[in-house]
């Protein structure tokens, strides 16, 4: 099949603004009028608030207004369960919490009056671990829940005890995964304009999810939806954390540019966004494995506790894609996984690029690898001997067999691009000297989109005018990822015209139906789906007007490039000639196009279903060498093999690659948030380290295409899957340099060295 | 046309801002005001130590326009650095990099290149961080800081300076006015290693730099410091006497390495605990004595 | 305080503070907010500019220390229909994600192609070290300094001299 504008690496359509300054990000919005305002936060885990008294701020220079969580319409919000206080009311359940907040006409007066706020906290006893939490008869967080615990995915397939008996082998490991930040590079900016162009409230800034936006923003404000208003055009990056964290500034925002009527401007320093924003979950894995002696897997028992800090967050939903996925793209006869979410005072964690995936990858991966050791058997044949083929049954009952089971493609390619046979036979040898080589893989499955978690639809609305110009609004958010080059292509693809005429509009809740959040690397997917529908339905109707100007049979019908052919090449109109005609014999040529996914079903208690109407198989193989004396890490090469369904843009596949692998590489070998009794204590980049330039190994993407039956042009997910591997690729390399087997994230200089973790204050 | 602001301007917001062109005034004014004015150079370390409260500082000496102290000038037995004198000046400059290459060394693993081109050799000694990347050098080259007040001035060795995290014996009244290291003419071998959480744009969890002078294969000078491992860059003249007078194939590498390993007091904190920095110092100690070896027999 | 500098090739008097960085003056006094904020301590590069000729991070640069001096920021580097070759790269070579690093990588890369027009892998990572980016992996923003300075070996020198 060949395309004009699909599978291919076309530029960026939001670039030049973005290589010249002119694009606007949420800090450079200026309104007249403007105020500035900050918040007071928690220094306390956990404390009841006696009182605050703002009476010195108040009275503060340039002070335009104090608020509390008094002056909240409506305090609590959550996507998932509406648990999160917009300002703490009587109690902070992590240090962080907002307690109170002041706009100002400056940013340094919000600053200074912050300071003369006198808040009376009565401290309270915290839980800093989830293991602490379930405990029989311990304090509960929430005073409205029977207990700590957030959620329990159970997943039951077969009977594990019957499996164990038939194991000749059986391995029982911890693996511990650790707090992460998202660590985009602009801090979270928003600007709330009160009585904005027919509106209640207008809402700009960084904002991932601009629909989730709106309803926290409403529910709030105790408003309707329809008084909301959230625009979205630049964010400098989000990997799923702009989103609740967003959405509580904004609506503080809006409750005090209500009042005061007037823009109120809120901007994170780096300090604040790292303190504020909630985190990757930490997770503690226990995962017991038999396999025969000849490598086949019988069974597979998983423990998986989540620390969901303060708050419930996206954590039902995280922990349920870790439940799906816990064993991995292994054939299993008998499984028992239990995951677990509990509220603790440390920062609240909740969805980060993965989502509940690199936790257990780099737990079941690192398993994979240690039972290989054991039976001395080659991790890849361990693997083979087990992965998941066309038809296979996974742990929850799916037959997989509506689209291309390709893992073991993946496999072979990115074992052949690595040469990875050969190089794993040389580093299983001695080798001398301080600088020990070592090679390893990780693979995986993965469910596109939202599975189960909720309603999967998204929608689009395109418009083309009478001098041919079009324009495409979407329901879903460029979050720098590509996706308004991406549906541009699509549009083109189907309209049968150039890029050029296209300009993609930002998002704006005023023009497009909710079409849910822009996570689960589903934009490509679902919200493709839905530019093509409203493609297909403006192409129908300009191709039976052609049809019938020109007396061709639909069929033959040709748009190309902005031209209008007869089916025998013959140029027969321009498309703006035809469109011009159109508009002014009042045919309508706006069309939404809607996509809702294919049914999908999950039965919580048996964990049961087909969680997910299509997966990507991935591969990763990393390359690394151990200074065994300094215990200095170095990830030399990534070879990345990931099936997409099909590449719409191949250049930004590769880019989601090499940035998925470096963001996979920070969590697997530098960065940590420290949290110490529910505090944070890295809150810069000077402290918090994330991958540089000169971290970046040799990455060698490899795109596998499979179309999918059900993505646009075959087009499946790519975002997520490159990063949820390097973390065991790395591990398993780092066990085979070192010899040692580190099971807790990251791979910092002392694990590597002395093989565990050393505790801060002695050993 | 370079406008100059030599006289102080008043605010309303802040006190004072001094800006002055010559040492003389710079004195005085640091004289006057003693620890009630900030001293700016290149601002790299103090605008991240007042990050977000830079309005709270009433007044400012900045020093960055007396051209008098950055130069960089070969004396007889002796290069004179001067305290505005840039990390990146320290990389491009042929002098320090002929006579201590381990300077230029760790002059290239400061920060970034956005912090190298700003922040200042006097910068690095006068904030007096246990982590300050230079120091180690310095001391193993045995510098001499030159300080002067308005009334007097003073020549100091370079490992008394230190007297504690950010801390040193500079007086309110004090500037440092020159960074002086001496030239060996003897054959001089050096080995400078900084470990890090990642590869560059990193405050270093360890830093070590040896420093051996040799005559007829005889060890006639040693200079070994240690930074990040103690509440100041330490120079551990120890181990320096003990290697003296010896020829490298005369000493016990592991010995000498459990020594540094005893000699330093390392803390835990964010960047490396200190366990981990202890067994770090001592094998990086072998490594600088083998490869200071291997560059003797095949140089 | 008032001070004078040279942004962009023109002259410009603001009135400052000493507690006023470069970047606040650029973004907030000028305008100018192609120049970012990502952390305000010199740990990210977003708020890189090219100040007398070296390399800055606007955001611990005292903004009185600017006085007199020429600073180029990413606004002064070209426009849209006359991009600089470095930023006509950063496009073709599909480097530029989300785009807040884009102006300072595209100042550092700017930087060290001045200094050094055909530098290796190696040359290019140590140049743009100071720039942190979090979305691309920076492997294509390698290649987009890569094809930029064979796009400069062509033309006599850029139009900022």
């Amino acid at each position: 099949m060949a395309f004009e504008y699909v599978n291919k690496g076309v530029k960026r359509v939001d670039a030049y603004e973005k290589v010249t300054g002119k694009a606007k990000f949420g800090a450079d919005l200026e309104f007249a009028d403007m105020v500035y305002a900050k918040v007071l936060r928690s220094e306390y885990p956990h404390a009841e608030i006696k009182a605050i008294d703002v009476s010195k701020a108040e009275k503060m220079p340039g002070v335009e207004g104090v608020y509390t969580a008094d002056d909240i319409p409506n305090n609590l919000f959550g996507v998932i369960v509406q648990d999160q206080q917009v300002l703490a009311k009587d109690r902070v359940v992590l240090a962080g919490d907002g307690v109170a907040m002041v706009a100002a006409e400056t940013e340094e007066q919000a600053a200074e009056a912050l300071k003369k706020i006198e808040v009376e906290y009565k401290e309270l006893p915290g839980i800093f671990d989830p293991v602490d939490a379930r405990a029989e008869g311990v304090q509960k967080l929430h005073e409205n829940k029977e207990d700590n615990q957030v959620i329990h995915h159970p997943l039951r397939k077969g009977d594990v005890k019957n499996g164990f008996e038939k194991a000749d082998i059986i391995l029982e490991r911890e693996y511990k995964t650790q707090f992460i930040e998202h660590s985009y590079i602009e801090p979270e900016a928003v600007v709330a304009v009160p009585e904005d162009q027919n509106h209640l409230i207008s809402i700009y800034g960084s904002i991932q999810n601009p629909y989730a936006t709106r309803t926290a923003v409403a529910v709030v404000l105790n408003t309707n939806l329809s008084k909301v208003r959230v625009i979205q055009n630049h964010i400098g990056g989000s990997f799923g954390g702009k989103d609740e964290v967003v959405s509580a500034m904004a609506a503080r925002a809006a409750v005090m540019a209500l009042d005061l009527k007037k823009p109120v401007k809120m901007v994170n320093s780096r300090e604040e966004s790292i303190t504020e924003s909630y985190k990757r979950h930490p997770y503690q894995l226990k995962y017991k494995v038999g396999a025969t002696k000849d490598g086949k897997l019988t069974a597979m028992e998983i423990e998986a506790v989540a620390d969901s800090g303060g708050y419930a967050c996206q954590t039902p939903f995280v922990t349920w894609r870790s439940v799906v996925q816990a064993t991995g793209p292994y054939e299993l006869e008998n499984v028992k996984t239990d995951v677990y979410g509990y509220y603790t005072n440390n920062p609240y964690t909740g969805a980060m690029r993965g989502y509940g995936s690199p936790q257990v990858i780099f737990a079941q991966e690192s398993l994979v690898d240690e039972l290989a050791k054991e039976l001395d058997i080659s991790p890849l044949e361990l693997r083979l001997k087990n992965i998941y083929r066309q038809n296979s049954i996974t742990a929850s009952g799916q037959k997989l067999d509506t689209h291309t089971v390709s893992l073991e493609e993946v496999i072979k390619k990115a074992v052949e691009k690595s040469n990875y046979k050969e190089k794993y036979l040389e580093y299983s040898k001695e080798q001398k000297g301080d600088i020990k080589k070592g090679i390893g893989l990780a693979v995986s499955f993965r469910g596109c989109s939202l599975g189960a978690e909720a309603i999967d639809a998204a929608a689009s609305l395109i418009q083309i005018n009478k001098d041919g110009s079009v324009a495409v609004y979407s329901g879903l958010a460029e979050n720098g990822q590509g996706l308004k080059t991406i549906f541009s292509q699509i549009t083109a693809e189907v309209l049968g015209i150039t890029m050029k005429n296209i300009d993609y509009m930002e998002i704006d809740t005023t023009f497009t139906p909710d079409s849910g959040s822009t996570v689960a690397s589903r934009a490509t997917l679902v919200g493709g789906n839905s530019i093509k529908d409203a493609a297909q339905k403006l192409r129908a109707t300009i191709d039976a007007f052609c049809a019938d100007k020109f007396d061709l049979d639909l069929d033959d019908v040709d748009i190309r490039e902005g031209f209008i052919y007869d089916g025998k090449g013959n140029r027969l109109a321009t498309f703006e000639d035809i469109v011009g005609e159109m508009g002014n014999q009042g045919i309508m040529l706006s069309a939404y196009g809607w996509y809702k996914g294919p049914a999908i079903s999950w039965d919580e208690e048996k964990g049961t279903g087909n969680p997910y109407f299509t997966y990507v198989y991935g591969c990763q193989i990393a390359e690394v060498e151990v200074d065994t004396g300094t215990g200095e890490l170095s990830v030399t090469n990534m070879t990345a093999a990931h099936d997409v369904g099909r590449a719409i843009n191949p250049a930004n596949v590769k880019g989601q690659v090499y940035g998925g692998v470096v963001m996979g590489l920070g969590y697997g070998i530098m960065e940590e948030v420290e949290v110490n009794k529910g505090k944070i204590k890295n809150t810069n980049l000077d402290e918090y380290l994330i991958p540089t330039i000169k971290d970046m190994p040799e990455i060698e993407p490899i795109i596998v295409e499979n179309p999918d039956p059900v993505g646009p042009f075959g087009a499946k997910s790519i975002g997520e899957p490159t990063l949820e591997l390097g973390s065991a690729a790395i591990a398993n390399a780092v066990a085979q340099a070192s010899g040692r087997r580190i099971r807790s994230l990251p791979l910092n200089l002392e694990r590597v060295l002395i093989g565990r973790a050393l505790h801060k204050g002695g050993k | 046309m370079k406008q100059e602001n030599n006289q102080p301007i008043s605010g309303t917001d802040f006190k004072n801002y001094f800006q002055p062109s010559s040492l003389k005034e710079a004195l005085e004014i640091r004289d006057k005001y003693r620890s009630e004015v900030k001293l700016v150079a290149g601002a790299t370390d103090i605008f991240v130590q007042y990050n977000e409260k830079l309005h709270e500082v009433e007044n400012w000496l900045d020093i960055s326009r007396i051209e008098d102290l950055k130069k960089i000038e070969k004396k007889e037995k002796s290069i004179f650095i001067g305290p505005l004198v840039t990390h990146l000046e320290i990389i491009k400059s042929d002098l320090i990099n002929k006579h201590f290459s381990a300077l230029s060394a760790a002059a290239l693993e400061v920060g970034s290149p956005q912090i190298r081109s700003r922040g200042t050799i006097g910068g690095n000694i006068c904030t007096s961080s246990p982590a300050g990347d230079l120091l180690p050098p310095l001391l193993a080259y045995e510098a001499k800081f030159h300080l002067s007040s308005r009334k007097k001035s003073r020549i100091v060795e370079s490992d008394e300076f230190f007297t504690g995290p950010k801390k040193n014996i500079l007086k309110d009244s004090e500037l440092l006015t020159g960074i002086e290291i001496p030239i060996s003419d003897a054959e001089v071998y050096s080995f400078w290693k900084k470990i890090g959480r990642r590869k560059a744009l990193v405050i270093s969890t360890l830093t070590l730099n040896l420093v051996l002078e040799f005559e007829n294969d005889l060890i006639k000078r040693a200079g070994l410091a240690v930074g990040s491992a103690a509440p100041v860059p330490v120079r551990l003249k120890k181990i320096e006497e003990k290697m003296l007078g010896k020829k490298l194939s005369q000493l016990d590498y592991k010995k000498i390495a459990e020594e540094v390993k005893n000699r330093i007091s390392p803390i835990d904190d964010l960047r490396g605990t200190k366990e981990y920095r202890e067994d770090v110092a001592a094998d990086i100690m072998v490594n600088a004595l083998e490869k200071i070896e291997k560059e003797r027999v095949s140089g | 305080m008032k001070i004078s500098l040279t942004v962009n090739g023109q002259l410009r008097e603001v009135e400052i503070t000493p507690y006023t960085r470069l970047l606040d003056l650029l973004r907030e006094d000028l305008g100018l907010t192609g120049t970012k904020e990502g952390c305000g301590k010199g740990e990210c590069g977003a708020c890189t500019v090219i100040m007398d000729g070296e390399l800055v991070a606007s955001c611990l640069v005292p903004a009185p220390q600017a006085d007199g001096s020429e600073v180029l920021t990413i606004e002064g580097l070209g426009s849209r229909d006359n991009l600089h070759p470095i930023q006509e790269s950063f496009v073709e070579t599909g480097a530029v994600q989300c785009g807040f690093c884009i102006p300072g990588m595209i100042l550092a890369s700017k930087k060290l192609l001045d200094e050094n027009p055909h530098p290796a892998e190696e040359e290019i990572r140590l140049g743009l070290s100071g720039n942190i980016c979090r979305c691309t992996g920076y492997a294509k923003i390698i290649d987009a300094v890569m094809m930029a300075a064979e796009k400069m070996d062509g033309r006599e020198s850029d139009q900022d001299g």
